[in-house]
């Protein structure tokens, strides 16, 4: 009798989308529980706020606020690095690179990661206490490393921000101009001491206008990928 | 059950923990099911389940008890869907045809018989004493109810069902 009951049960038909929304609330908790991890880990590090722009997101520099172990190797050396992060930012990044898994073929993730790897070794060796760099303090063979990854790394970055990528909208000589561009944003910021984008008051006058220039261009790459 | 997995996903291991969640998945949307009648909810119930259950799976003790809880939880969880969407607070079932400690006989019955005759409690007991195989001292302990109370649910359902097997046979 017993047995008649479950086979009747199991006649109650099982829906394709069963295993998918298992994975759904797995993911829920799951990035949920990061959050909390996350405050644990803020709790330990100076007290402090570095906010990721959303104004430029699709520069590779945005990234220095990747935590992830696999990168930065340890916590503790995000810490000796980075004084500040803010779980925003690292959520951010972290959802940009969850989608990373989804979106990229293998080969192509495994690319990425490559090169995200270089970036984030950048940042602990030449960034400063918000992960800037100054690229007119670090040796050139070093620079042109980081300039040739950020060109092949650029392309990523377009994709995870579902944009069109700045190197087919833009010609060759233009999409150099905006890797430059880039650098040249992050190099100021290193140079003043800025946080984010927003404490333009902390850029000295003669850099005001390179500053909004540079940012100028950029916004009007980010109207070209839309 | 594999403790190993179940350890792993203690420690926030989800791969694992949707490993061990997969093999249990269809039982769980099936005893849902039961409970919300439409594929909907019982998906919805699904993924709450998951949710829930590798969010709270550190406060489980025992790792062999793994399916235990989870089945636990999906019954409070469709019972609480049920809830809601009726609106409705259920009578009280009649007590009057109480059957004694005799042979648990299960009469043939149709899953939408199940369904629709018996009670949230009664399904619930219905479901972990023959679906789910637990003995009665178990569902007392999965559903928090005494032993006695556990007993006398199950012997209520039985009739019920039985009850109407008899009806339906008359007609």
């Amino acid at each position: 009798m017993n047995n008649h009951l479950k086979q009747e049960i199991a006649n109650i038909e099982i829906p394709i989308e069963l295993h998918e929304r298992s994975k759904m609330g797995v993911k829920k908790a799951k990035d949920e529980m990061k959050g909390k991890i996350i405050i644990y880990i803020r709790k330990r590090l100076v007290a402090g706020a570095f906010a990721v722009s959303l104004l430029i997101p699709s520069g590779a520099w945005a990234y220095q606020t990747f935590l992830a172990d696999e990168l930065y190797g340890s916590y503790e050396n995000i810490k000796k690095h980075i004084s500040t992060a803010t779980m925003e930012g690292y959520l951010l990044l972290d959802a940009k690179l969850s989608q990373a898994k989804g979106d990229l073929e293998k080969d192509e993730y495994l690319h990425f990661k490559e090169l995200l790897t270089v970036i984030t070794t950048s940042k602990l060796e030449y960034g400063n206490e918000y992960g800037n760099i100054d690229y007119s303090q670090i040796p050139m063979t070093e620079l042109n490393h980081i300039r040739e990854v950020l060109h092949k790394i650029q392309p990523y970055f377009d994709k995870l921000n579902g944009q069109k990528l700045s190197e087919e909208v833009l010609t060759k000589k233009e999409y150099e101009n905006y890797i430059d561009a880039l650098m040249t944003y992050e190099q100021i910021m290193a140079q003043c001491g800025m946080k984010n984008s927003g404490e333009i008051d902390k850029i000295p006058n003669n850099l005001r206008d390179d500053f909004a220039e540079t940012e100028a261009f950029i916004m009007s790459v980010n109207d070209k990928q839309l | 059950m594999n403790i190993r997995l179940v350890k792993k996903a203690q420690k926030g291991d989800d791969k694992a923990f949707l490993k061990l969640f997969q093999k249990l998945q269809e039982d769980i949307y099936r005893t849902a099911y039961v409970y919300v009648k439409n594929k909907d909810d019982a998906l919805d119930i699904v993924q709450d389940v998951a949710y829930q259950s590798f969010k709270k799976i550190n406060t489980l003790k025992t790792p062999e008890y793994f399916k235990t809880w989870i089945i636990r939880m999906t019954i409070n969880c469709a019972i609480n869907v049920t809830r809601r969407n009726k609106k409705v607070v259920p009578l009280i079932a009649d007590f009057e045809n109480l059957i004694g400690e005799e042979e648990q006989y299960l009469p043939l019955l149709s899953v939408k018989e199940l369904i629709d005759i018996l009670q949230e409690e009664e399904k619930s007991v219905i479901l972990l004493r023959f679906y789910h195989d637990h003995t009665i001292k178990e569902i007392s302990e999965i559903l928090d109810i005494p032993l006695g109370t556990a007993k006398t649910v199950l012997y209520r359902a039985i009739n019920k069902l039985r009850k109407n097997v008899k009806e339906a046979g008359e007609l």
